[in-house]
């Protein structure tokens, strides 16, 4: 079950969506307003480290980019699949992947130029960052079928490695909760993704 | 959203046309006028402007270019007239732009016609 401020949340974002789809030209600037924050705190999380030399405005370029596509394509969305904002998440993530990549490339290509002996540890990190980012992205509709969007949130976050309590209440968007609460809903919520897969059969994440 | 991250977001918006604050980039580099000075004409501060940038840009078609101005105008309590006075000077200017480049691409294509065998 989600818990009340998470319905709210995705009652919220679902009323925007379809703001978005009947032409609202105010829409987007709400849509930034409820999550571009959140957005941009999950990148940062996922990716604490971005490399020497890159513009550390790249994570609110990649949700600028990740909002805008769903903003030009918002059918492409599809609310019987995912939550909005796991929709989001992920949509921001490969932006920022792939923004990161083009500046492996530009690091890359400078450092040739200049004949310097070229230090590849920044492009393995992305490298990883990238093939993490697959390997989420590779989740089969099996794993989260019947899944509500917030065990969703958390089972992508489990998949990609991320066990912290901290990071599960910022997907369930409970941070405001008092810590002890906080921590009881995220074992309540891992709990259940967890008995739904066993149950499934597949190992756990 | 604070004041600084809704002014990145405003740049960044001012380089896609989807957004409205491209067309109020297009209209200061038209008057060769600040950002700034666009908001004092529409009446409203800064702060105000970089949001209303990120608002979709307002269709084309006559009868929900009003609805779509009305809206913006009213969220942001700036004039509707102005407004939509703004963005239509910007679309003529760019349509223009598109069409001598067309017009440019023709004359040139008619002096220099491929060679052929």
């Amino acid at each position: 079950m989600e818990s009340p401020h998470q319905s709210d949340l995705n009652t919220e974002l679902l009323s925007l969506h379809q703001r978005l789809l009947d032409d609202d030209p105010v829409a987007t600037v709400d849509f930034f307003e409820m999550t571009v924050l959140a957005l941009e705190r999950y990148l940062r999380y996922q990716f604490p480290s971005i490399g020497p030399g890159v513009d550390p405005d790249i994570y609110i370029l990649a949700t600028h980019d990740a909002l805008t596509d769903y903003f030009k394509n918002p059918r492409k969305y599809d609310p019987a699949r995912s939550g909005l904002m796991t929709y989001l998440r992920l949509a921001a993530k490969r932006d920022l992947q792939n923004l990161l990549r083009k500046e492996s490339r530009h690091a890359i290509g400078r450092t040739s130029l200049d004949s310097v002996e070229f230090d590849t540890s920044d492009g393995n990190d992305v490298a990883e960052m990238v093939a993490d980012g697959i390997d989420a992205l590779r989740l089969s509709d099996e794993m989260t079928q019947g899944m509500t969007t917030t065990e969703r949130d958390v089972f992508f976050l489990m998949v990609e490695g991320e066990r912290s309590t901290q990071a599960a209440a910022a997907a369930l968007n409970i941070e405001h909760l008092p810590v002890r609460d906080q921590v009881r809903e995220v074992k309540r919520v891992k709990d259940r993704i967890k008995k739904r897969i066993q149950r499934r059969g597949l190992p756990a994440p | 959203m604070t004041g600084e991250t809704a002014r990145k977001l405003s740049l960044l918006a001012s380089r896609d046309p989807f957004y409205l604050g491209w067309h109020f980039a297009s209209y200061a580099e038209m008057m060769s006028v600040d950002i700034a000075d666009v908001a004092g004409e529409l009446g409203c501060l800064p702060e105000v402007m970089n949001k209303m940038s990120l608002c979709k840009a307002p269709r084309a078609e006559p009868p929900h270019f009003r609805e779509d101005i009305e809206a913006v105008a009213n969220r942001f309590q700036v004039r509707a007239d102005r407004l939509a006075n703004l963005v239509r000077q910007v679309k003529v200017i760019s349509d223009q732009g598109v069409l001598l480049a067309a017009r440019d691409r023709e004359s040139s294509g008619r002096e220099d016609p491929p060679e052929r065998d």
